[in-house]
């Protein structure tokens, strides 16, 4: 007869992915049949109770809820254990700890504050540390646009920089913050209010032999009309006065039309050359001023190391190498196959690919679980049609699982349903290695290619730095060995995806 | 306090929120310290009247 047994800590915090790790670690030891560790919102409440755990009424999001059920009392008195080992043992070991913000002597020299806190609770730990004159660093989603604005304004006030909130990259000192790579260090400067965007332009810069000075996060909707880009500009200031940049690039989507005319004329008054990149714009919006324009995040990289001197070698296929490439593979081909599946998990890499697909090929119907002007939206997420691109990263992805970059489970899954589905001809994927996202995000991905039971061509790049822990070299070989085509960049990768499309197309008319 | 600049000055880090960031900056060699976080406490009606009228 096995026992069970819920505790509930009151007023308890542990972050998700710790969580994750606990209970991870609990459910594979000894005797213990099911463990959840989480902390008790009410979807994970709910999911507890569905696992038969009868959680008291009074648990609530603040609370860290530990349930286990083992198969006798040792087992299950050993995993409760094991949890609060695990849990107080994280908070110990990394040296000095603070018990709040407040706690915090700058005289001491600590100069950023990295916040990555459920959206709740982040604005009110960034306006502690902006008042204390630390630059701030917010990861956290979910933070409302008037907290946004309230920061940003506080910065300016105190002249540090907000990058965020829901900012997933960043490179200050040399230093990757949150996801970013490990990349070389050089004289460009990056602003990049896409995160996977100013990561891709930074790993390009370092593919095409030059390295970056900083790379300053905005958060996505620093371009937004009520926040007016004052993150950007903000940024590009600090880069302009940094005499460790040469050149700078500022990487965006597509933005209000304001906001991106402003935060050009502000460009314009730099005396480095500037570059931008707004994914999707077309070239009337530079017509008046003086900055490069880009078009693709790798046109982007590569015109920065271009203007400050820097040799750029080929960078991609020739159009006889990629007519080869086609050719080759569309013979492997059975008459059924007939689609191209994008699986992403950038967000950024997804909108490129999405643009530069539809561009090139106009007349292919394309699909993708985004509600997008470049794509008709899939009827199911969970299932392809067509020529599909779907984005893992993407909030109805998200809502129940981890970000993809984090835990790749869930879009390994969904690759080895592509592979299953007797329509799929071409699987293009996009992978993002770097100290803070998963620790192997790319063999498995190999490993469920080379499994593949019939001809299917995978195209993929890896934004990633050699420097990163992941062995981006390794990982390379893995790809290669499993007969997947690795470009240079996600542009190569979308340039190859749009050729097959078209064969394709054009062998089933 | 010691000047911020994007690149020419070590930067210290106060980590509020996934350790794992926290872990990830230790590995590059940067002084990081973690904040014990703790939700803050949800005061029932009765507390906060009694606060608000105290402050």
């Amino acid at each position: 007869m096995s026992v069970k047994s819920v505790i509930v800590h009151e007023n308890r915090y542990a972050d998700s992915v710790t969580l994750m790790g606990v209970g991870d670690s609990v459910k594979n030891s000894g005797g213990v049949l099911l463990a959840e560790v989480q902390m008790g919102t009410p979807a994970n409440l709910e999911v507890i109770n569905d696992l038969g755990f009868d959680v008291p009424a009074s648990a609530g999001p603040n609370d860290l809820i530990v349930a286990i059920e083992a198969e006798n009392d040792d087992a299950l008195k050993a995993a409760q254990e094991n949890v609060m080992d695990r849990l107080n043992r994280k908070h110990s070991d990394s040296g000095e700890t603070f018990n709040s913000i407040n706690e915090v002597d700058t005289d001491d020299g600590w100069n950023l504050c990295q916040i990555s806190l459920p959206g709740e609770y982040a604005a009110a730990e960034a306006e502690k540390a902006i008042n204390k004159g630390m630059d701030v660093f917010i990861f956290s989603d979910n933070v409302s646009l008037e907290e946004e604005l309230h920061l940003k304004q506080l910065g300016e006030e105190k002249d540090v920089l907000v990058m965020g909130p829901d900012c997933g990259v960043g490179m200050l000192d040399g230093v990757a913050l949150a996801t970013m790579s490990i990349v070389s260090q050089g004289p460009v400067g990056i602003v990049g209010a896409s995160g996977s965007g100013a990561q891709e332009v930074a790993c390009i810069v370092e593919k095409a032999g030059s390295g970056v000075s900083s790379l300053i996060g905005t958060g996505g909707r620093d371009l937004y009309p009520q926040i007016g880009g004052l993150s950007m500009i903000k940024g590009m200031k600090r880069l302009a006065a940094d005499p460790a940049t040469e050149v700078i690039v500022l990487v965006s989507k597509l933005a209000d039309r304001g906001v991106m005319d402003k935060v050009l004329s502000e460009g314009d008054k730099v005396s480095k050359p500037v570059v931008a990149i707004f994914l999707g714009s077309d070239e009337s919006l530079f017509a008046s001023h003086e900055v490069h324009p880009a078009f693709s995040l790798e046109e982007a990289a590569l015109k920065a190391v271009e203007l400050i001197g820097g040799q750029v070698a080929d960078f991609g296929f020739s159009e006889d190498e990629i007519a080869e490439i086609v050719d080759c593979e569309m013979a492997k081909f059975s008459n059924e196959q007939k689609y191209m599946r994008g699986i992403y998990c950038g967000g950024t890499f997804a909108e490129e690919s999405l643009i530069f697909l539809n561009r090139n090929n106009p007349e292919s119907k394309l699909f993708c679980n985004l509600n997008t002007r470049y794509a008709t939206q899939l009827e199911n997420h969970l299932k392809s049609q067509g020529h599909a691109l779907v984005d893992l990263g993407s909030e109805e992805f998200t809502l129940d699982a981890p970000h993809p970059v984090f835990d790749p489970e869930l879009r390994l899954k969904r690759v080895r349903q592509e592979i299953a589905d007797p329509e799929t001809a071409v699987i293009l994927l996009d992978f993002i290695t770097g100290p803070g996202v998963h620790e192997n995000p790319v063999i498995p991905f190999a490993k469920a290619c080379a499994e593949a039971d019939r001809p299917i061509t995978v195209i993929a790049s890896i934004c990633g730095s050699e420097n990163d822990p992941q062995n981006v070299r390794q990982c390379v070989e893995e790809l290669k060995n499993a007969g997947v085509i690795v470009t240079g960049s996600n542009n190569q990768s979308t340039i190859l995806a749009s050729a097959f499309m078209r064969a394709l197309d054009n062998r089933s008319k | 306090m010691e000047k911020k600049c994007c690149s020419c000055k070590k930067i210290k880090v106060v980590n509020i929120g996934l350790q794992t960031f926290a872990e990830s900056l230790e590995k590059q060699g940067v002084k990081v310290a973690q904040v014990n976080w703790r939700p803050p406490v949800k005061l029932d009606k009765e507390m906060e009247d009694l606060l608000d009228s105290l402050l």
